[in-house]
């Protein structure tokens, strides 16, 4: 399993996908999904959605939101002598000096780029002392001919994946990790029975405020709701539990997520030999389930840990990919109706 | 031409030994040189003789290019490294790097963007710098790498129309250059030839002066990759070199002032083949030249560049039209008398 999940995080983290243009990394989940499922639908919002029917006498929906789209850059400038400038979605520009780009241009090519910096023999004490940041950051292509190249291209960085067991190093693990943990879930699904119909959604745009999982959730109206994502791993964030790789699936606390979704979530991880790590989201958490929460559904949070989210190289245990598809699974094959029967209080008629 | 293999070749000052060895095989293929040498510091230097015997030319390139050394492991398994030869922190973050013998992959990640405050601004210097591996702890460390391995930029080689991409232009583009002209021959050069690969340029000019120990030239020519700087964000009257402007002519650089006689012999050349040139625009940085000007009884020696972007770095953009400029002008100075000619005036 571990050697299918590496496989598969080095497909999907080369997968084209930046916000809005999922088309690449949805082709290639779908490719995945098929044959796990019943149904496949791609709604207006670009979000896959692929549906396992329950097993058994159908108590609710539950559905399980993972983002698929990635970190990249938008041309915003083409200038004749061969460079583009750029604006980014979410990255950060000190990773950007001396890096390989593919642009992905509207005649459907994917051209080579390189951001350039300036060699060090001709760097002055005031350029060796800044950090360059979008206004110097440039993209060269002068390999190519500049006519092919147009405002509102995307950019998306060139990275080699590779393993280093248990570790895979790639681009987008954020959040492909978890689209292979889904899809590891619905594996671990065809032999387990499951009394909720189990919408395994791919969202689109979470890079940019994750609205494809908000239209996800007022489309399909799920009795409750999971989201995926990945959480910062090995770091000490002052004030945080600390969260390592290969410890397990992380369960989020905090007032966007429905306290019980979160406590079941824990138990069974306990309940059947899995183990799991905690931490806090004392406000927004920064994931499809913000959204979802804004729609009005009971939502819990389930995360990977990942060391340097949103670099071009980003690392992860694929131990704990297996290991949160596993739980994941186990969550819905154990989900009764009775669970959803406790409903807020009503007062008054 | 064989600038992608030994562009993707690892040989950092020091290290230079799986280049040197590629070059000594390609040398032997040609089939068309005298005898080798090799010195104790592993400079590579292979005789050719020429029509006149009379004089003899050092046609010169340097193996080894810029990179990291491991300096310490840390608890956490990831590592310390420092720069060998001239490289700016500020190109190493998100990149990928090989490390020692075994040739381990490794990266240098940098804190998340979400969890940066001020150090979203700060200029990363050698502390922020760390190499990760994928070791659990010290122990996994140690038992991959150790204190003192070479750490080198892991860089797939490209080619397109007019351009290459790749790492250790500097100078991988001068040892290529060299293989070619070799393999062009079809007769003797003008004079006698020593083809020097030499090693530990980078930190500091440090092979080359060796080379005066085992041979007498007259003359030296210095090719190399140099810097461009032809970026949209400097003005144009600070570029050093602007690519597909041809081959780039030193006048005057770091420790010392181009022979005149010899700068001539290179402009009336290209101008007699026709080839553009252009004048390095900076004269910051040094070359072997300079080193061999000062070793021994002085060699005179000037310098042919191939303009480069991004040099010192994980990947830099070469001309392939500069790159080919670069290989006649330098066939033309070999095979003809021009260039020991002009140091009888």
């Amino acid at each position: 399993m571990n050697n299918k999940i590496k496989d598969m995080i080095f497909e999907f983290s080369q997968a084209y996908g930046p916000p809005g243009r999922e088309e690449g990394i949805r082709s290639s989940i779908r490719q995945r999904v098929e044959g796990l499922c019943d149904e496949i639908t791609v709604d207006q919002s670009g979000n896959l959605i692929a549906i396992k029917h329950a097993t058994e006498r159908k108590s609710g929906r539950l559905m399980v939101s993972t983002h698929m789209d990635e970190v990249c850059l938008l041309c915003s400038k083409v200038l004749d002598s061969g460079f583009l400038r750029v604006e980014p979605v979410g990255f950060d520009p000190k990773l950007l000096p001396s890096q390989k780009v593919t642009v992905h241009t509207k005649g459907g090519e994917k051209l080579r780029g390189v951001v350039g910096m300036l060699a060090p023999h001709l760097q002055t004490e005031e350029t060796k002392s800044k950090i360059s940041d979008y206004d110097d950051l440039f993209v060269d292509v002068s390999m190519h001919d500049i006519g092919k190249f147009s405002v509102g291209d995307f950019i998306t960085f060139s990275s080699e994946p590779f393993e280093s067991k248990p570790f895979v190093f790639a681009k987008t693990i954020d959040n492909r990790g978890c689209c292979i943990a889904s899809v590891v879930a619905l594996e671990y699904l065809q032999n387990l029975r499951h009394s909720f119909d189990y919408y395994a959604v791919f969202s689109s745009r979470e890079e940019i405020g994750a609205f494809g999982a908000r239209t996800a959730t007022s489309l399909i109206q799920p009795d409750l709701s999971i989201a995926m994502d990945v959480t910062f791993g090995n770091i000490d964030i002052p004030g945080h539990p600390k969260v390592e790789l290969g410890k397990g699936p992380v369960i989020a606390k905090g007032p966007v997520l429905t306290k019980r979704v979160s406590e079941r979530l824990l138990s069974c991880g306990k309940n059947n030999g899995i183990a799991t790590q905690l931490e806090v989201t004392p406000s927004r958490t920064g994931t499809d389930a913000d959204q979802i929460q804004l729609e009005g559904f009971p939502v819990g949070l389930i995360s990977i840990p990942l060391s340097y989210m949103h670099n071009t190289f980003e690392k992860i245990n694929t131990e704990d990919v297996k290991e949160t598809g596993r739980l994941l699974a186990l969550f819905t094959s154990e989900l009764r109706q009775e669970f959803l029967s406790i409903q807020p209080e009503e007062e008054g008629e | 031409m064989y600038l992608k293999i030994l562009s993707e070749l690892y040989g950092a000052s020091g290290n230079e030994e799986a280049v040197k060895k590629y070059i000594r095989e390609i040398v032997k293929k040609t089939g068309k040189i005298d005898y080798i040498k090799e010195d104790h510091l592993g400079n590579l230097m292979c005789f050719k003789k020429g029509k006149n015997q009379k004089k003899t030319l050092v046609l010169m390139a340097h193996m080894d290019e810029v990179g990291l050394m491991v300096s310490k492991i840390e608890e956490d398994g990831k590592l310390n490294v420092l720069p060998v030869g001239g490289v700016d922190p500020r190109v190493l973050l998100g990149k990928r790097v090989v490390v020692g013998e075994k040739k381990i992959n490794g990266i240098i990640p940098f804190k998340a963007i979400h969890l940066q405050k001020k150090d979203y601004k700060k200029v990363p210097d050698w502390n922020d710098i760390r190499v990760d591996i994928g070791a659990k702890d010290k122990k996994e460390a140690e038992a991959r790498v150790c204190i003192g391995d070479y750490c080198h930029f892991y860089t797939s080689f490209e080619e397109y129309e007019n351009r290459y991409i790749g790492k250790a232009f500097d100078d991988r583009a001068g040892c290529s250059i060299m293989l070619d002209v070799l393999e062009s021959m079809t007769e003797l050069p003008a004079y006698n030839v020593i083809f020097a690969f030499v090693v530990q340029e980078e930190n500091g000019l440090c092979g080359s002066g060796a080379v005066l120990k085992h041979f007498h030239p007259d003359a030296a020519l210095i090719l190399e990759g140099t810097t461009a700087g032809d970026n949209p964000e400097l003005k144009k009257e600070r570029w050093s070199t602007h690519l597909d402007n041809g081959p780039a002519i030193n006048y005057l650089q770091s420790m010392y002032v181009i022979d005149r006689r010899l700068f001539n012999a290179i402009i009336r050349t290209a101008e007699d083949i026709k080839v553009p040139y252009q004048m390095k625009g900076r004269t910051v940085g040094g070359t072997d030249a300079g080193r061999l000007a000062r070793s021994f009884y002085g060699v005179p020696g000037a310098v042919v560049n191939v303009p480069a972007r991004y040099i010192h770095s994980p990947v830099s953009v070469m001309s392939k039209s500069d790159y080919h400029h670069t290989l006649e002008l330098v066939k033309a100075l070999v095979m003809t008398e021009n260039y020991l000619e002009a140091l009888e005036v």
